[in-house]
């Protein structure tokens, strides 16, 4: 085994060590179960594992960690998104009586995410959700959040302003009380 | 009103995340692999395939006629691409035709399969290939996949 590959290992080791909380926190915000949140983490540090050689050490680990799991659960959701519509198609053509039973494929969420402010959050642009999961769930600065989406830090500041201005919204359309932190069920039934 | 609102939503942000971090604290992953060697996948022994089509391609053009028998030689750029550029002759005198004819900005570093003695003041070396029209869009169909990574293709 050559030296570089002793060093890999010593870096893979040591990135999960350090961020697996926080990469499981965002995956778990943005998918909104353990299950898939697993996954997403999984897959994140397995790229990060074969992408190392690759990472120049400009930024910090996170971020570079953020940029890799966001990729992921972009193309997860997309793949998902593509599925479902596909499935919900096919119910709807060849047999309507089962258009009341929920397909096979369809996303389960926890309850403490469905009743709570990320799963509206989850209906925003991709843009504007990354951004404030980034922000409210990972407490990353406005500079961080722009080294982690590569875009101007400007671009940071209006997708947050536009997302929580598009989340209230969302809130006020749907009836703010079932969801609005105040107001948050504190009994929670925490069955799948 | 409206700025306590805003904190108000942001506060709920952070706690339902916080809330769902402790309810589902993570697991420590399945063993990563311990060392970086990627999977036998189609990308790990590109530059092999890549160099044996190349070699396969010049060695087949000796069996072919010449570029002579062509007045107009078929070169073609990819223009899409930011600062890389694939030339194609169709035939072996014809090379030094389509690398002339490049503006030196269009050159890219994508390899070096062929490069022509004029080449030499390039700062970067052309990628030129002899192939016929289904090999170029299978070569092209090759790059673009190769562009979802800002890696350089390489030979």
């Amino acid at each position: 085994m050559n030296r570089d590959r002793l060093k890999n290992r010593v870096d893979v080791q040591q990135l999960v060590d350090q961020h697996l909380d926080r990469i499981h926190r965002a995956a778990l915000v943005l998918s909104g179960n353990p299950w898939d949140a697993e996954d997403l983490v999984q897959e994140t540090f397995l790229l990060a594992a074969r992408k190392i050689d690759g990472f120049r050490g400009d930024s910090a680990p996170y971020t570079w960690l953020y940029g890799i799991l966001l990729n992921v659960e972009r193309r997860h959701r997309r793949r998902h998104g593509t599925w479902r519509r596909k499935l919900d198609t096919l119910y709807q053509r060849y047999d309507p009586r089962s258009q009341s039973v929920p397909s096979a494929d369809r996303a389960v969420q926890v309850a403490e995410w469905k009743e709570g402010l990320w799963s509206q959050v989850a209906r925003l642009p991709d843009a504007q959700r990354q951004t404030l999961v980034l922000r409210f769930s990972e407490g990353l600065q406005y500079e961080e959040i722009a080294q982690v989406l590569s875009v101007p830090l400007g671009t940071v500041k209006s997708r947050i302003h536009h997302g929580l201005s598009r989340l209230r919204q969302q809130l006020q359309a749907d009836g703010e009380a079932s969801v609005l932190p105040s107001e948050f069920i504190e009994d929670l039934n925490y069955a799948v | 009103m409206r700025s306590d609102r805003a904190d108000e939503l942001e506060a709920g942000l952070r706690r339902d995340a916080a809330r769902l971090a402790a309810r589902y604290p993570a697991q420590t992953p399945r063993p990563i692999p311990r060392h970086v060697d990627r999977p036998r996948s189609f990308h790990s022994v590109r530059p092999l395939v890549l160099a044996s089509a190349t070699l396969l391609i010049i060695i087949a053009a000796r069996w072919l006629p010449s570029g002579n028998e062509s007045d107009v030689p078929v070169q073609r750029t990819l223009a899409d691409a930011s600062d890389q550029t694939i030339a194609i002759a169709d035939g072996p005198n014809d090379f030094a035709e389509a690398a002339t004819s490049l503006a030196p900005a269009d050159h890219g570093a994508v390899g070096t399969a062929f490069a022509p003695a004029d080449a030499s003041q390039w700062e970067s070396p052309v990628f030129l290939l002899e192939v016929s029209d289904p090999e170029l869009e299978a070569l092209l169909d090759l790059w673009e996949t190769d562009r979802t990574e800002p890696t350089r293709l390489s030979i």
